[in-house]
């Protein structure tokens, strides 16, 4: 085997990794430029607005709304971050358990990967309780609004 | 890739070898300019070619998966378009009309040369025609709806962000086709093995999301922007289902390398080596669990109905591509079905063996010299003959088009999921269910450890007890499939 392959072997596949974004984007760029060669192109301000369901657009897209599931949005950092956290773990978990002895060494790694886990999923099982999992959560008043408000 | 490189060195050398034998000063030479060429530039082949034949090839299969989606929606809902269309005699009749032009006085030489070497072909055309108009009805539509994408005005709206709008659909695609770098398409034909191979496609795949939010960002419309947050909710979330099980694979299987992750589901070297009952979906049945989930998060990742809200034509007009027309468009689509594929390979990956023929026989056949195995006698890594390779290239793509098969039938078969469901289904439900399975397995190993205490006698003997446990788990799932297939429909 060539020095170069022996010493790079690892690093080198990730050439391939990359070549292949490269591709995507030639890929890209070659699809585009054959539509743009037989294309007809008349743009015009009508064309050009954006698309409303036929009427004029009303205001812009970017605006303010309510994303629904933002909490989800948090607690899936938080479950992200196990996985991560998890993932060095879980290739070596065979080794450890199936040599000599490996019951003694399997248990204390068993053990914390059971706590880990078990730590998320009260975590899931309390976010769940909160009702931030369910569309559109019910807001439930710490005092009941005074019955003379105007604002009701 | 390392392989295909030592093959080229391989060629360099036997051609250098077999133009010295000449001893003419001409060959000499040739030899010596082949001779000289440096390694760089081979090296630079063995990743180019590579990449390219596998960059095209996922758009051939991306192509003719929107036909097959076509064809499969036809027979479901009993569409004319796709099963009846065809416009008759239409290679043949372009022929027949070009050579009566090219016969007329004012044709131009090029033409009548043309037509020279058309007319003699007009017969096989007509009788291809008749092949492709009898056998695959509804390919005249395919081929005109990319006539048409190709040909349709490319429109960016004024109002929306002109450099993220373009680049959207590229983000898209790009994640799609880095993930093709380390499927394990076959044991000898592969692109790359990265030692972290299902964490790359992991990390790879779910950077689509960027590319849909962008698009859905970008276009600076309500609808667009409402399929865009959609989607970041979904593919956000259904990660963790498939990163738990991804991650599950990994503990059953000790590797996170892709082939390293189909060799071990060739099992233990006895006499159920390469039997399909090693695949992890049937021999290990916290992976049987896993099988629907990873299934389900793949759907979600891939956008496809049930979870195609993100796009739901009949709320969000087109979601996140409202605003995209012709090749953008065309772009999002191939991104989709190429993804399609990926997941797919991911699953059979993992599942059914990879690129495992599932014939402990004919695994046996193609096998060069003696497998290594690790300390309980599993094998970690075996050598197959090159036609056995080639076999394995068929296998696995069968297998992954048979998954995407099963995509596109979901498709047309189950309504589509409402947001609040969709998350509900996947936090509520698969979340526990995949922890679980996730917990069990790792269990599993540790006692099946105590139990042997490390002896390979032991091991042996276990599995040898869960693997008959499996082929009947293997038969059960057989046998309900032939029982499934036969029932009378009502």
């Amino acid at each position: 085997m060539p020095s170069f392959v022996a010493e790079n072997h690892e690093l080198m596949q990730y050439a391939a990794a990359f070549g292949l974004l490269v591709l995507a984007v030639l890929v890209v760029a070659a699809m585009l430029g054959l539509s743009r060669l037989v294309q007809n192109r008349q743009p015009n301000p009508d064309k050009l607005k954006t698309y409303e369901c036929g009427e004029d657009p009303f205001g812009s897209g970017w605006m303010r709304f309510n994303i629904r599931f933002y909490m989800v949005a948090l607690v899936f950092v938080l479950f992200d971050v196990e996985l991560a956290l998890v993932f060095p773990v879980a290739p070596i978990f065979r080794e450890l358990t199936q040599g000599p002895g490996g019951f003694h060494t399997g248990l204390v790694v068993f053990g914390e990967l059971f706590f880990f886990v078990a730590v998320l999923f009260l975590g899931l099982v309390y976010v769940w309780r909160k009702g931030d999992l369910g569309w559109a959560r019910t807001l439930k008043l710490e005092t009941p609004p005074p019955s003379d408000s105007k604002q009701g | 890739m390392v392989g295909f490189l030592e093959w080229l060195l391989s060629c360099q050398q036997a051609l250098v070898k077999w133009l010295n034998s000449f001893h003419g000063p001409e060959t000499g030479y040739v030899a010596d300019f082949v001779g000289a060429i440096p390694e760089g530039v081979f090296v630079f082949l063995a990743i180019v070619i590579p990449v390219l034949v596998v960059g095209l090839g996922i758009q051939a299969v991306a192509g003719i998966s929107t036909f097959v989606e076509r064809k499969v929606a036809a027979k479901i809902q009993l569409r004319l378009g796709p099963m009846e269309c065809n416009v008759g005699s239409f290679v043949g009749a372009f022929a027949r009309a070009f050579c009566e032009k090219a016969a007329k006085p004012g044709a131009s030489m090029g033409a009548r040369a043309l037509a020279l070497v058309l007319g003699p072909l007009i017969p096989l055309l007509d009788a291809l025609d008749k092949i492709v108009t009898k056998r695959v009805p509804g390919l005249p539509i395919f081929a005109a709806d990319g006539l048409k994408l190709i040909m349709k005005e490319d429109i960016i709206p004024a109002a929306a962000d002109n450099w993220l709008f373009r680049a959207a659909p590229t983000i898209v695609l790009a994640s799609a086709f880095a993930a093709l770098a380390c499927l394990p398409y076959s044991d000898r034909f592969y692109v790359a093995d990265f030692n972290i191979g299902i964490f790359y496609l992991a990390a790879v795949t779910s950077l689509e999301v960027m590319g849909i939010l962008m698009a859905g960002w970008a276009s600076n419309n309500k609808w667009s922007l409402l399929g865009g947050m959609r989607s970041a909710a979904q593919i956000t979330s259904y990660e963790i289902p498939a990163g738990l099980t991804i991650l599950t694979a990994m503990i059953v299987s000790g590797t996170m390398s892709m082939q390293g992750l189909t060799v071990s589901q060739l099992g233990v070297d006895n006499w159920q080596l390469g039997w399909a009952w090693n695949w992890y979906a049937f021999s290990n049945p916290l992976m049987t669990i896993l099988v629907p989930i990873y299934f389900l998060a793949a759907l979600a990742e891939c956008n496809r109905t049930p979870f195609d809200i993100p796009e739901a034509e009949s709320e969000l007009v087109s979601g996140y591509h409202t605003e995209y027309s012709g090749m953008r468009f065309a772009l999002f689509f191939m991104a989709e079905y190429a993804m399609m594929f990926v997941t797919s390979a991911i699953a059979v990956t993992i599942f059914f063996g990879g690129w495992s023929t599932g014939i402990g026989v004919l695994e046996r056949a193609m096998i060069d010299g003696q497998p290594t195995y690790d300390s309980v006698g599993q094998v970690t890594a075996v050598h197959f003959h090159w036609w056995g390779s080639l076999i394995h290239l068929l296998a696995f793509l069968v297998k992954t088009y048979l998954v995407v098969l099963i995509m596109i039938w979901v498709r047309w078969a189950v309504p589509r999921f409402r947001p609040d469901q969709m998350m509900a289904l996947c936090w509520k439900r698969l979340m526990p269910i995949g922890m679980v399975a996730f917990l069990g397995a790792s269990a599993w190993l540790l006692i099946r450890g105590g139990l042997t205490g490390g002896s390979a006698e032991k091991s042996l003997q276990i599995s040898q007890a869960t693997g008959v446990l499996s082929l009947f788990v293997f038969l059960a799932v057989l046998g309900g499939i032939w029982i499934w297939w036969k029932k009378p429909a009502q």
